[in-house]
């Protein structure tokens, strides 16, 4: 049951993120990102990630889907057809080093875990909460990773600080 | 095959999937929801391997990428109004003036 | 409360930094306000740490700046006598400096800006005196060098001004240098950078390198307080405002280099060169600059020459570890001196500007400036070695601790390695004797003319304001009284109030620090000292008094040459080159006199160009450097550039045409060309990687 649940939503994230390409106008694109964004949501509750499954829907979902939706409703865009690229080497390029990217990748992934190299990350010493606990992530965020924590505000003050200025009427 | 091989794999094609949408699309919207799309394929892969190893630290990371992801879309947005607001059009091809 | 020495440092740095980044928000009296409080609440602090009862072991307030591996440099503030005794004199001649400020500058457009380099110094000094270690008293020493630069120049706009700060920092930094090597000798010998781990290091004693230690140090030492060969930086220093040099140039930054043989006594005292080196060059300073200040017609400049002269007093004191003498005179010092200098201030800014003594004369009995002839008097009785003035004690001390009439003596351990007889003391003695004999002469010559005689001043003097008077009445009294602090009972003997400093620097339990006892002086010794100082003044009141007919050398000669403060506007025929050498000329140093200048002088301008030194040093380094560079500007430069310009320069524009059809200027272009970096990458990781 497990198995077909977890099928079933890979095959809704890879269509969805080929929706996001392939739909003309970017408003169906940004549709398409939502459905994205909530099946990998659904495969991250699937793989004991329960806080980001939540932080996923909040955040992606919630606060930057609905920014690109903002900007897409004002900006009105009209809608482009990806195949009368006037740029043939560019599209051809593309295509083919995507394919190369996705074999090399899946590849590389699938013998990595399947018959690669036999490696070891286990943890040193297990941790003192049981993995996928919120419990488990909070010590982790606020104790080992704590800096890198605390530098997040940072990048959110400037970025906060350059879109204002970008926004500014001059 | 199990669940994180499967997983690993969607995120390969999502990852693959975006950068081909960023290349393919002159809509710089479309653009940036296909870089979107690239960062989420690599959140999955970050919470497999998390699962896989068993500690936490995956989906620390995966917080910290959630993070810069908006910050960047924050900036990246503000551009594009910026550049709509100059030109009454956005399509990534009308911007060549560094060409050579 | 040690833990005060803290917010010492730390007040003036704020002041600093509100000035910077507020400054020009603030009004002007706001921003004066600002530094003034800054400075004034350090001192408070100061006296609050001053009040320990008892002394820490270690550092106070301390962090880890610098970690490499098992070896850290700690950012550590030291709270001893000494660094309190420092930051009492900074932080409290500071204030009263920076009080007069307010008016002196009152005129000036760039209020702020003074101010703001003013808490920049004093953040600086007072770094450099409480720091624990040798490294961030490298900062401080090399922050007030910087601050002392930007002070020197501070009228941008006057090239003589400008000139005498690079010069200031070029010699500057030649002692930054010596104080670098300095530290690299001390920290592979002994594995510290601490005071405390350095200087109680065992292997003090072994081996030769405490000796270079000691010289590389003293080059350093040499070039902050103006010692010869490095000295010839100071009197020019004398183009900055005068409250600067009363607090740079003569109160705080040069008495740096005491600090520091002071502070690293247990290295000089155990060197065996620097027993030689630091009295005798301590004693030629005295009387080199002494001699030159007898025929100076800048009264500034008097003043300079004069302070070189004390310097090369505390060194010698120094040099044969009367150390308490020598931290004596350095607080004495910089009260009269700072007396003198702001008393200066107070005619200079009567008679607007004017500083050349050839031009007053009989300023006491202007209304205006008759407060200024008293203090200025009371000054050069203090330098002079009258008794009750300060400067009397710290002199005395000084004079009594060399052996001038052959008496009996002992040496030190590291004298008696060196060879040092008390013969050689008793010279240098003598030396200090009939300097401090042409101290009093030159101080009073500069008197009489300033202020008594006929009037030979233009216009009429202005009175000064309230602001300038209270902080020199304040010093006044300082230069009168404060030689009576090292009596027992008045504040602390000298010796009880640095013995805690002298325990803790000593090399199991042996120290080097030979102590003075301040006002046991014998009869002889009392009667040459002041005998000198009175010999002085009444052959100063014979000369200059009763025949005032006396011919006076004539000023520094400028060369004919007359500065372009601002630079052409740049002409479109003009080429870059042609304007960067117009901007050359414009700053072109005017203090380089020809060998002409020297030939058809005599003895009173060798004294008044200070020996030569600086024609010596244009001989020996700039007109070789520029003949060098000349040399190359004409010949290798046009050569190498008909070559390398067209050669080079046809070659990349062909290469160009070709590769610009890459440059499409589309952004997605660009992005596919990075996803083919990636995916080669990715490619060599997994295949070549995994095949592995």
């Amino acid at each position: 049951m497990e198995q077909v649940i977890l099928v079933i939503l890979g095959m809704l994230a890879v269509g969805s993120a080929l929706g996001v390409v392939l739909m003309p106008s970017s408003i169906y694109s940004a549709l398409m990102l939502l459905f994205n964004l909530i099946s990998l949501a659904n495969l991250f509750l699937m793989l004991h990630a329960q806080f980001i499954f939540a932080a996923q829907l909040l955040i992606y979902a919630g606060a930057i889907l609905v920014l690109f939706l903002f900007v897409v409703t004002l900006l009105n865009p009209e809608g482009e057809h990806i195949f009368r690229d006037k740029r043939k080497l560019q599209r051809a390029g593309a295509l083919t080093l995507g394919l190369v990217l996705l074999i090399i990748l899946a590849g590389g992934l699938i013998y990595l875990i399947t018959g690669g190299p036999s490696f070891d990350f286990a943890p040193d010493k297990p941790g003192a909460y049981p993995y996928g606990t919120v419990e488990a992530f909070g010590a982790g965020l606020f104790t080992q990773f704590l800096l890198p924590f605390e530098l997040t505000s940072l990048v959110l003050l400037v970025a906060l600080i350059g879109s204002v200025v970008l926004g500014k009427r001059r | 095959m199990t669940s994180i091989t499967f997983t690993l794999v969607i995120s390969a094609i999502v990852f693959a999937v975006g950068t081909v949408g960023v290349l393919l699309r002159r809509n710089p919207l479309v653009q940036f929801m296909s870089i979107e799309l690239m960062l989420n394929a690599v959140n999955l892969a970050f919470i497999s391997f998390s699962g896989r190893f068993g500690t936490s630290e995956g989906q620390v990371f995966v917080l910290l990428v959630l993070t810069v992801a908006a910050a960047e879309a924050v900036v990246g947005l503000a551009i594009i109004v910026a550049m709509f607001r100059h030109r009454r059009r956005i399509d990534v091809d009308d911007i060549h003036a560094m060409q050579g | 409360m040690p833990e005060a020495i803290g917010l010492v440092l730390l007040l003036p740095f704020l002041g600093f930094l509100i000035n910077v980044f507020f400054g020009f928000q603030l009004s002007k009296r706001a921003s004066a306000s600002v530094a003034c409080a800054a400075v004034g609440l350090a001192f408070i602090a100061a006296l609050v740490a001053a009040l320990t009862p008892r002394w820490p072991e270690g550092a106070v307030l301390k962090y880890d700046w610098t970690v490499a591996g098992p070896w850290r440099i700690s950012f550590g503030l030291l709270a001893d006598p000494l660094s309190v005794y420092m930051s009492l004199i900074i932080t409290g001649v500071g204030f009263l400096i920076h009080l007069y400020s307010l008016g002196y500058m009152d005129h000036e457009p760039d209020y702020r800006r003074y101010f703001t380099y003013m808490n920049l110094f004093v953040t600086a000094m007072l770094l450099l005196v409480t720091s624990d270690n040798f490294v961030t008293l490298l900062v401080g020493w090399a922050g007030v060098g910087l601050s002392s630069f930007l002070l020197i120049g501070f009228y941008i706009h006057k090239p003589s001004a400008v000139n005498a700060a690079r010069k200031a920092i070029v010699m500057n930094t030649i002692g930054d240098v010596g104080l670098l090597l300095g530290i690299f000798v001390i920290i592979a010998n002994t594995g510290a950078v601490t005071f405390v781990g350095a200087l109680t290091s065992e292997t003090i004693s072994q081996g030769d390198w405490r000796n270079w230690a000691a010289l590389f140090l003293f080059i350093a030492c040499a070039a902050k307080s103006a010692q010869i060969p490095l000295h010839t930086w100071l009197p020019d220093a004398m183009e900055g405002p005068t409250p600067v040099s009363a607090l740079i140039h003569a109160a705080t930054m040069v008495t740096a280099g005491v600090y520091l043989v002071v502070r690293a006594h247990p290295i000089f005292g155990a060197s065996e060169w620097a027993a030689w080196f630091i009295p005798i060059i301590g004693a030629a300073t005295a009387f080199y600059a002494a001699t030159c200040a007898l025929v100076q017609t800048d009264l500034k400049r008097v003043l300079a020459y004069s302070t070189i002269s004390q310097l090369g007093y505390m060194f010698m004191a120094a040099g044969i570890a009367a150390y308490e003498a020598s931290m004596f005179h350095l607080l004495t010092h910089a009260f009269f001196k700072a007396l003198l200098f702001l008393a200066a201030g107070l005619v200079i800014h009567s008679l607007a500007g004017e500083q050349d003594m050839r031009k007053m004369g009989g300023l006491r009995k202007n209304g205006a400036t008759r407060f200024a002839a008293t203090v200025f008097l009371i000054g050069a009785l203090a330098i002079s070695g009258i008794p009750i003035f300060s400067g009397f004690f710290s002199k005395e001390a000084i004079l009594g601790s060399f052996p001038l009439l052959g008496e009996a003596h002992t040496l030190t351990a590291a004298q008696q390695a060196a060879g040092i007889t008390p013969l050689f003391l008793t010279i240098i003695g003598w030396v200090g004797v009939v300097t401090a004999l042409l101290t009093s002469f030159y101080m009073f010559r500069a008197y009489f003319l300033t202020f008594e005689g006929s009037p030979r001043f233009e216009g009429h003097p202005h009175a000064n304001p309230p602001n300038m008077i209270v902080p020199v009445g304040i010093l006044a009294v300082l230069a009168t009284f404060g030689g009576l602090v090292a009596f027992e009972g008045i504040w602390n003997s000298l010796e009880r109030w640095f013995a805690p400093t002298i325990e803790r620097f000593s090399v199991k339990g042996k120290t080097t620090w030979r102590s003075i006892e301040v006002g046991q002086l014998d009869l002889i010794g009392l009667v040459i000292g002041i005998g000198a100082g009175v010999v002085g003044i009444g052959l100063a009141y014979v000369v200059f008094m009763r025949r005032p007919k006396v011919t006076l050398a004539p000023s520094p000669a400028e060369p004919d040459y007359v500065p372009n403060y601002f630079p052409r506007a740049p002409k479109k025929e003009q080429s870059r080159l042609a304007q960067e050498r117009n901007y050359i000329e414009i700053t072109k140093a005017p203090t380089g006199l020809g060998i002409g200048h020297y030939l058809k002088l005599g003895f009173t301008n060798f004294l008044l160009y200070g020996w030569g030194f600086d024609l010596l040093y244009n001989l020996l380094f700039v007109w070789p450097g520029k003949g060098i560079a000349n040399l190359i500007a004409r010949w290798f430069d046009h050569e190498i550039e008909q070559a390398v310009d067209v050669g080079v320069g046809e070659n990349a524009c062909e290469v160009s045409q070709i590769v610009r059809y890459t440059e499409t200027g589309y952004v997605r272009n660009y992005a596919l060309g990075i996803l083919v970096g990636a995916v080669a990458i990715l490619f060599y990781v997994t295949v070549v990687g995994l095949a592995r």
